[in-house]
């Protein structure tokens, strides 16, 4: 699960999540068969008002795991 | 001292240019709202059931970093809590806190009936005293994803397994200095202005209380916090007066 807060500042950044994810593709090609085009993670980050590399960061280098643990719980 | 609003984005962010004043005031003003105004957020957490990927603690973190908007409750709250400091020292330190000054939330959420997976979001949290207006301040932060899962053993499939949270969590007022899930300001630093003489302040909230409510309120409270040291030092210095007198 993506942090809820930035480790550094504090911001809430996991409420933007779900949006840069779906934004940024790392999802698009899984299914429904017609392939979103992929936008710049940098120009969406900008657009969702995280602008610090802090904050930036968080969103840029999360790896969800939760899906792949699943299966061993 | 001359206050400035330079630059204001809605309630979450106000930049100000005070001048007239030194770096001083402005530090002290930066270090009561980063540790001194008080805010609600999430104390404790009863766990019914915790069926999910996350442990109790990670689940109960992620709910205290909630920013929780307090609406009524920040005046009464803080009311409560006056009242309870004195409770307090009539009790000694360490005393728990009360319960008048406490809210609680609740989250039930169960992963569907059939193979799949449903994310729980901070808006899930409801308030059981719903009069109060305590809720979370943004509504789509992924708190846990639930996920139905089936397994087959030689062809044959098993029930599908579903996961599930109940849990009731407990807010309360508290400060900054004690957890920063109290702290009200996420980025929030002075630098001095380039042209003028004066220092420039931003202050960045995290939503649960308006930038004009949390600087106002560190204001209110360093005021107080001076009037008590010059009250304390007055009679500091009456005492030692009457000391002296009486070795004469």
């Amino acid at each position: 699960m993506i942090p809820v807060r930035c480790f550094t500042c504090g911001k809430v950044i996991s409420s933007v999540w779900e949006e840069y994810k779906e934004r940024t593709g790392e999802e698009a090609e899984a299914g429904e068969g017609r392939k979103r085009e992929r936008e710049e993670p940098g120009k969406v980050l900008d657009e969702l008002g995280v602008k610090r590399y802090c904050c930036r960061r968080m969103l840029l280098t999360h790896a969800e795991l939760v899906d792949e643990i699943a299966p061993y719980e | 001292m001359k206050l400035k609003i330079a630059e204001r984005r809605g309630e979450e962010e106000v930049r100000l240019v005070v001048s007239g004043v030194g770096t001083r005031f402005v530090n002290a003003i930066r270090r009561v709202l980063l540790a001194e105004v008080p805010k609600l957020a999430i104390d404790e957490v009863k766990i019914y059931e915790n069926s999910s990927l996350l442990y109790d603690e990670q689940l109960a973190l992620r709910l205290a970093l909630i920013p929780l908007k307090c609406g009524e409750v920040g005046e009464g709250g803080r009311k409560g809590e006056e009242e309870k400091k004195g409770e307090g020292e009539r009790k000694g330190k360490g005393e728990r806190k009360g319960e008048e000054s406490s809210v609680t939330l609740s989250l039930r959420a169960e992963s569907p009936e059939r193979v799949g997976e449903r994310t729980v979001y901070s808006k899930e949290l409801v308030s059981s005293e719903p009069g109060v207006g305590v809720r979370p301040a943004l509504e789509n932060i992924p708190i846990v994803k639930l996920i139905s899962t089936q397994r087959e053993i030689s062809g044959i499939k098993t029930t599908v397994a579903r996961q599930k949270i109940s849990v009731d969590a407990v807010a309360r007022l508290g400060r900054g200095r004690e957890h920063a899930k109290w702290q009200p300001v996420t980025a929030c630093g002075y630098k001095p202005d380039a042209d003028e003489n004066a220092v420039v302040l931003s202050v960045e909230g995290d939503g649960s209380l308006s930038v004009d409510e949390m600087v106002t309120e560190a204001a209110r409270l360093m005021r107080e916090k001076c009037e008590r040291l010059v009250e304390e030092l007055s009679l500091s210095e009456a005492e030692s007066e009457t000391e002296s007198e009486t070795r004469k």
